[in-house]
């Protein structure tokens, strides 16, 4: 009797959403490894241009409501060529928060990336990161750019992981190194932040320097549109206001270098 | 109450000793006697009286356990369950743990041991277990960094059950099996609703089906 009624329970389980098993579950149906896929996206069908123009949105969290007027707003434009998301995707990094993110998300008809925060971490957040993005630190490609993104939410880790990965760097300053000119990097949290492992904020400086042409750095965390020289040198830090602040920036890229924008929407 | 009987009992047999010297020597109760009658009382009030299974509610894909309940109509229950949330794409299954406080306000019979009860509410309080959770938030944040704990979660739930008697003849172990299901949702998942009001409600309230098996 009570083995049909296990069996039963689990059966029920197993056919529909309507059960919600667990905050922390990692239960994901649907599409996962979206990073890989978005940059298959972002590498072969944008391909060399003299212009490109890229934009960039942090800290969405939970206001979904502002998230959806970004990516509406994102997308009555016609010349963006992909989309940065510089993370916390989710509040609390529940399971069911992660797949909310991932609808919303998935309404950008441009390619888009999506790096992690510190609140993706929460439970079995980063997991489910892992699952639903791919890896932590990953790089890409794009009209002779390379587009480095890191995770530095060394606090989430109490700072006895490789965050930020140095060895990550070093392979990036060099590999496929024919194939650009110029980098971008791309972080949550930035330098001397409650969350960067700030014992080598200035070993994490000089690797900076190591990398071809490295125009400037994004990151998010902060909620506030800003521009920062946190190293009192001429390396640019652009901070992305959170969804709530309703304001996006954009990066144009030509020839000669760039230009950048702060959109409100 | 039970103390005037005692004594009724004493007066009365004192009584009936002066009319015949025969039942002088009724028994009465020693200290002893009433002590471990309290003692066992006690001790006996600890049994559980029933059995749960649900499914979901925040708890894990099943979870089993065991209950009380009590007050003039058996409206409050407190039930102990251990639950089971399986691997999926994480790196490992996990246990949980939930205190679960029942209130059942009414209780119609429809037909000769059949009974409905349209609203029961729930409160329960789930643990996860594992080095992913933390029960207060560890030192290495800034003073309420973040607000919340991930390993403890609280619930709320409504529901309704269908309880039918168990007949003289088939039972065995149980007088009464009941069938329910209840709605529920956690805290974080109000917050977010909270939040962003155009959360669908659909999406932070979840089903949860049961069955309870009455013992005693």
């Amino acid at each position: 009797m009570k083995h049909h009624l296990l069996l039963l329970t689990m059966l029920l389980a197993s056919c529909s959403d309507v059960f919600d098993i667990h905050p922390y579950d990692v239960n994901f149906k649907g599409e996962k490894s979206i990073n890989e896929h978005q940059i298959e996206k972002i590498e072969n069908q944008i391909g060399d241009k003299d212009t490109l123009r890229v934009a960039f949105i942090s800290d969405t969290h939970t206001w979904y409501t502002e998230t959806k007027a970004g990516v509406a707003a994102l997308n009555k434009r016609t010349d963006i060529d992909f989309v940065v998301h510089c993370g916390d995707i989710t509040d609390t990094g529940t399971s069911k928060e992660f797949e909310i993110a991932r609808n919303i998300l998935d309404d950008i008809r441009v390619p888009y990336v999506t790096l992690i925060g510190n609140h993706d971490f929460l439970g079995t957040g980063d997991q489910s990161y892992q699952v639903i993005y791919g890896q932590m630190d990953f790089s890409f490609i794009v009209s002779r750019i390379k587009f480095v993104c890191l995770n530095t939410n060394a606090t989430e880790y109490d700072y006895i992981a490789a965050v930020p990965n140095f060895d990550f760097m070093e392979t990036e300053i060099t590999k496929d190194s024919a194939l650009f000119d110029r980098t971008v990097l791309v972080m949550h949290a930035p330098p001397y932040s409650d969350q960067f492992n700030n014992n080598v904020c200035k070993a994490f400086r000089k690797y900076l320097d190591f990398f071809p042409n490295l125009m400037f750095c994004v990151y998010g965390h902060n909620h506030k549109t800003a521009l920062s020289y946190f190293y009192n040198d001429d390396l640019p830090f652009y901070g992305v206001g959170s969804a709530e602040k309703r304001q996006y920036r954009i990066f144009t890229f030509t020839k000669d270098g760039y230009d950048e924008e702060v959109v409100d929407f | 109450m039970k103390k005037l009987l005692i004594f009724s009992v004493f007066l009365l047999s004192s009584v009936i000793g002066i009319a015949d010297s025969i039942y002088t020597s009724e028994p009465e109760f020693s200290a002893y006697d009433k002590r471990i009658h309290r003692y066992r009382k006690h001790w006996a009030a600890l049994i559980p009286t029933q059995f749960v299974i649900q499914n979901a509610g925040n708890m894990g894909l099943v979870s089993v356990g065991s209950g009380w309940n009590y007050g003039k109509r058996n409206q409050w229950e407190t039930q102990f369950l251990i639950g089971f949330v399986p691997k999926h794409q994480s790196t490992r299954p996990k246990i949980t743990t939930t205190l679960k406080e029942n209130y059942i306000p009414w209780s119609y019979d429809i037909k000769p041991g059949v009974s409905i009860e349209p609203l029961t509410t729930s409160l329960y309080l789930n643990a996860i277990y594992g080095h992913e959770f933390w029960k207060k938030q560890p030192s290495r944040y800034p003073e309420g960094y973040y607000f919340m704990s991930t390993t403890f979660r609280f619930n709320v739930a409504v529901g309704q059950r269908i309880t039918v008697q168990i007949p003289q003849k088939y039972r065995r172990y149980n007088k009464s099996v009941s069938f329910f299901y209840e709605l529920s949702t956690c805290d974080l998942y109000i917050r977010n609703k909270v939040i962003d009001h155009n959360v669908k409600l659909s999406d932070i309230i979840g089903l949860s089906l049961g069955i309870k098996l009455q013992t005693l």
